[in-house]
């Protein structure tokens, strides 16, 4: 029974009660009738609760109370088939439908070990259990599961972004918003990187030259770079739009990068040579010996 | 053989009857809180049983889980 039929059924019940009840004031009907609608209700009662997560009753017709990161680890569900029951029950609200549309898609972002314990978990084993069952200790999978979280609705809140702002396959970097959000993505080393290499057109030995690193470095950067941004984005943008307006951006990024309180030597020195190569055209500093 | 859902019926029919004489001896008050208290559990325990033939146990239920199949203990640092 749903949750809907077994409502109506408590309000039947409800009803027929009442009327035995009014019976019983006037002298007539019968006791029993009355004992067993109570025991009827009881078990109606009974089934109504075990189809709503324990310690959380679910706010019916889309309040918006439910978020997507209770999914993942806010309820305290003991039980999967009630959890998976009690998802299908609140689908009504379409902020809880696109989520749980979502999710699989977010799952697959998880490292296999992030994985693995929030199934567990969703399967209803206690942190202690999973921790005694995997072998690690407690706060190894409390600090898992607030991390996979974490970056499930990070993921989750970048995705419905970019839905919004890509076109069919195509993201407009023009857009501010766009910037930021692809920017939000990568490291500040790695937006640097993929700075050079696809808006400047630099090849990979040019900034190995420039930024007096590693071929491999740069390549290894890049590349992970791009499957950072493919795996964030499952696949919804195919091409990106107005490369050339990502430039202020990055700027400011390793400009807040090398104030004091968030002293990094190196993105200063890339700072450094950026800002040259913006003034100045990065042929001039090709031209020179590497930096560093 | 009685189905499920009859047996639940039934388990419920004496749950109703047990809940009725039960008020009925506390109106009397005929019986020691001992013996009320020992009718309150066999009622209880009654209700249980209706509740778990009910229908409510329908539903596929695994004991540990699907996820917990094919998993293994990491090494920890016990291990030698």
């Amino acid at each position: 029974m749903t949750s809907e039929e077994l409502r109506e059924r408590k309000r039947e019940l409800m009803a027929r009660k009442k009327y035995e009840l009014e019976l019983q004031g006037q002298g007539k009907g019968d006791p029993f009738v009355l004992f067993m609608l109570n025991e009827e209700l009881l078990d109606v009662h009974a089934q109504l609760r075990a189809l709503a997560p324990p310690g959380k009753t679910p706010k019916f017709g889309g309040s918006g109370r439910t978020h997507h990161a209770d999914f993942t680890a806010q309820f305290n569900i003991s039980d999967r088939q009630q959890f998976l029951d009690w998802t299908r029950q609140v689908s009504k609200s379409t902020s809880i439908d696109t989520m749980a549309e979502l999710l699989p898609s977010v799952m697959d972002s998880l490292t296999k070990r992030q994985r693995e314990i929030i199934l567990l978990y969703a399967d209803g084993l206690s942190m202690r259990k999973i921790a005694h069952r995997i072998g690690v200790d407690v706060s190894t999978i409390s600090r898992t599961i607030s991390r996979s979280a974490k970056k499930a609705s990070r993921i989750l809140v970048l995705r419905r972004g970019v839905e919004k702002l890509s076109d069919r396959g195509c993201l407009d970097l023009s857009d501010a918003e766009a910037r930021r959000l692809l920017l939000s993505i990568l490291s500040p080393h790695q937006t640097v990187y993929f700075y050079l290499r696809f808006v400047t057109r630099l090849t990979i030995q040019q900034i190995g030259s420039l930024l007096g690193v590693n071929q491999s470095t740069v390549s290894r950067t890049v590349n992970r770079a791009l499957k950072r941004i493919n795996h964030t984005l499952g696949g919804a943008v195919d091409r990106l739009e107005n490369v050339g307006s990502l430039g202020a951006d990055v700027l400011s990024i390793c400009r807040v990068c090398t104030k004091p309180c968030n002293q990094s030597p190196k993105i200063g020195l890339m700072y450094e040579i950026l800002s040259k190569v913006s003034a100045k055209g990065y042929q001039f500093f090709l031209s020179e010996e590497p930096k560093c | 053989m009685s189905t499920m859902k009859e047996m639940a019926h039934e388990y419920k029919v004496a749950a109703a009857k047990l809940a009725m004489s039960i008020e009925r001896h506390k109106k009397a008050g005929d019986l020691t809180p001992e013996e009320l208290k020992s009718l309150y559990r066999a009622l209880c325990d009654i209700r249980a049983v209706a509740h778990l033939l009910s229908g409510y146990y329908d539903v596929p239920r695994q004991d540990g889980g699907l996820t917990l199949q094919g998993l293994t203990a990491r090494r920890t640092r016990d291990d030698k």
